[in-house]
């Protein structure tokens, strides 16, 4: 039987191991709950403060990205092939941790990765001033390296068609955008467009042959009004 | 268990969310969760495995409550899942979390700590009606199971039955739109609901309109020091119901309405008013099945939004209160009024260019509405009145309890037997109202036990204490 206590204070019949009351903080008469026998409500530990990580995390990134522009103005003859290939890399990486982590919302996070990381390209060349790299090799690296990824995770780890097809063709047409580089001349070397198109394409062929009905009901929910 | 195929079928059901359930995705921050809680305690400890088995029998009558949600470009959407849901011990604050956009987990949980079986539901899944189907129907699984000699039904003798379709919306059987418009003040208000009405005075059709907010009026609003991990402070106090009754009675009024008197006067008595505040407002959710009757489980309310402004000489007393909330209670309940008024919420929700608004969008303008909501609101109330079990369950199970998580003082109240349990929740430090509403209570002879969640580092420490 739950032991209770009196608060003279405000005249309530109080449960549980309070010392003084949980209300009008005065002293309580009575005896006190045994320590073995649990509370009502249990009482955990204060979780870590949120918005202060929140706060760390925003600070360490901005490091992150200052550091890296610095190291490219301060090493400026960097091969933009190099550079190319271990973008690649890095994305092939973010994508499985992305699926390692988040297993069921990965799509949604692969389909911002390309957008940042096709954004902090141009800007890097932007700031750097340097020969062209972000158009001719680093945006059709990325939306490749997210492709084959994407393709690979989702039939390594069977994720279901239904869940991430719609925001999975958005990556896939990402990947079509190079095309226009390539027609609108902005590129000095065509081949990084192409393989990323052609990687693109096949893709999507494979998506509007073999699963065409899933996509469409995928479709028909997100697009609901 | 599901079978590889019964689970692929399954997965493709899927439902827009219902008319009220979408303020509670947009409304929903750290401190205020959008959960609410349904307890019961019984006469021995809870045994887990017990407890499992009657949630799976229970489960695979309520397929609403299989559902996951997701959402799409322009509105959330309901979809089921193959999800077997697994009872838990309860050692986490009350009503954190259950819904992350990132997460594609069941809106419900079912916890046990000592005695205690709790069930705990995100709002856009179900109100506290539908809620408490199902907690009856798991108590009564639980019992039978338990306490096989006690005669109840054993549960696989009914266990073909589904008790809560997964796709019937009660607003749009009910509801269809008509031409009108509606303030995003009503669509944005938040509570569970009051159920049962027997001890309302009579709700007659009136032609008088309904007040509205005084222009340039002073709301009090409650504030407070957030709590340091923003749990929720909760509150529960027991008393017998009799002399509640017999309080209300006395005044001329329904307990909702003394109660809600009696929280004014608490607050009153306890907080100086700021800039001369002299109106305090209450939100009361009206259960919308006991007007248009349906067997649909998911969110079927209205909002009532009730005021009284402490001006002059005769508006202060409890009687006057009373008199007052009273008189706009019974205006707004009536089947006339409730329909007019549901059919402009759903014609505002069906609204052609707002339709097309995309999610995120809606979302944020529902989210600074309801800031500005609960600005003008002192307290949101809920009172799900007397609740009966099965004669078997009622013999094992000593008392319910209720409450949802709050971004201002919220009271939530239910009477199982002659026990009434009040559960005053806020996202606060302070428990000074608290007491004063003890102290009214008390004052008129009526006999108050309390329990209290612990908040703060101090109170943490001094809970795992030895005695």
């Amino acid at each position: 039987m739950t032991a209770t206590k009196h608060c003279p204070g405000c005249g309530s019949t109080v449960l549980g191991r309070w010392r003084s009351c949980p209300l009008c903080h005065g002293p309580l008469e009575g005896v006190l709950q045994a320590a073995d026998e649990p509370e009502t409500y249990p009482a955990p530990p204060l979780r870590f403060d949120r918005r202060q990580l929140r706060k760390v995390l925003l600070v360490f990134s901005a490091l992150a990205v200052a550091a890296s522009f610095a190291a490219q103005v301060l090493v400026p003859d960097l091969m933009a092939p190099v550079r190319t290939v271990w973008l690649s890399i890095a994305t092939l990486w973010l994508v499985v941790l992305a699926v390692a982590r988040r297993r069921r919302h990965f799509t949604g996070l692969v389909l911002w990765l390309v957008v940042l990381l096709s954004g902090a390209a141009v800007a890097w060349e932007l700031v750097t001033d340097g020969p062209p790299w972000a158009v001719t090799w680093a945006l059709p690296a990325i939306c490749t390296s997210a492709n084959l990824a994407l393709g690979l995770a989702g039939w390594v780890v069977r994720l279901d068609p239904l869940e991430h097809i719609s925001k999975g063709l958005l990556v896939v047409l990402l990947g079509l955008v190079p095309g226009i580089f390539v027609l609108t001349g902005w590129v000095s070397v065509i081949t990084p467009s192409l393989v990323c198109v052609g990687i693109s394409v096949v893709m999507l062929a494979a998506i509007l042959v073999l699963r065409h009905r899933v996509l469409w009901q995928a479709l028909q929910r997100r697009l609901h009004v | 268990m599901t079978g590889p195929k019964a689970a692929r079928d399954s997965h493709r059901t899927w439902v827009r969310l219902d008319n009220a359930a979408n303020i509670f995705l947009a409304a929903r921050n750290e401190a205020d969760t959008k959960v609410f809680r349904l307890a019961a305690d019984l006469d021995d400890p809870i045994v887990p495995e017990v407890l499992q088995r009657a949630l799976d029998h229970v489960y695979a009558r309520y397929p609403l409550f299989s559902a996951v949600l997701r959402h799409g470009i322009f509105w959330y959407y309901l979809q089921q899942s193959p999800l077997q849901p697994r009872v838990g011990e309860d050692v986490q604050p009350s009503v954190t979390h259950i819904y992350r956009s990132d997460s594609r987990e069941l809106l419900f949980r079912v916890l046990y700590r000592g005695r205690r079986i709790s069930l705990e539901v995100f709002h856009a899944l179900t109100d506290g009606t539908g809620a408490l189907w199902f907690l009856e129907d798991l108590l009564t699984a639980y019992v039978a199971l338990r306490y096989p000699e006690a005669g109840g039904d054993r549960p696989a003798d009914d266990a073909g039955a589904v008790k809560q379709e997964f796709t019937v919306d009660a607003f749009t059987h009910w509801f269809r739109s008509r031409k009108g418009r509606v303030s995003f003040a009503d669509q944005a208000a938040a509570a569970v609901e009051t159920a049962g009405l027997p001890d309302e005075p009579s709700a007659e059709a009136t032609d008088a309109p309904r007040r509205r907010p005084t222009p340039g009026r002073r709301v009090v609003s409650v504030q407070g020091e957030p709590t340091p991990d923003l749990r929720s402070r909760v509150v529960e106090l027991s008393l017998p119901v009799g002399p509640v009754l017999g309080l209300a009675r006395a005044e001329g009024v329904s307990m909702t309405v003394l109660l809600a008197a009696l929280f004014f006067a608490s607050v009153r008595e306890v907080r100086e008013p700021r800039r001369r505040e002299d109106t305090m407002t209450v939100s009361v959710p009206v259960n919308l099945r006991q007007f248009f009757p349906t067997s649909s489980g998911r969110n079927f309310f209205a909002t009532t939004r009730l005021e009284h402004t402490f001006g002059g000489d005769g508006m202060t007393s409890l009687g006057a209160v009373c008199q007052d909330l009273a008189e706009q209670f019974a205006r707004q309940l009536t089947r006339e009024g409730l329909t007019e008024k549901m059919h402009r919420l759903v014609a505002f929700e069906r609204h052609p260019v707002l339709r097309f608004f995309p999610r995120p969008l809606k979302d944020r303008v529902l989210a600074v509405v309801n800031w500005l909501n609960n600005r003008g609101l002192t307290l949101a109330m809920s009172n799900l009145g007397r609740v009966a079990l099965p004669g078997p369950t009622s013999e094992h199970v000593r008392g319910l309890f209720f409450h949802v998580s709050a971004a201002r003082p919220q009271l939530c109240a239910i009477t199982y037997g002659e026990r009434l349990t009040i559960t005053l929740t806020s996202p606060f430090v302070e428990t000074d109202y608290h007491a004063a509403f003890v102290r009214h209570l008390r004052s008129h002879g009526i006999p108050v036990q309390v329990d209290a969640t612990r908040v703060t580092e101090a109170e943490i420490s001094a809970g795992g204490a030895p005695a």
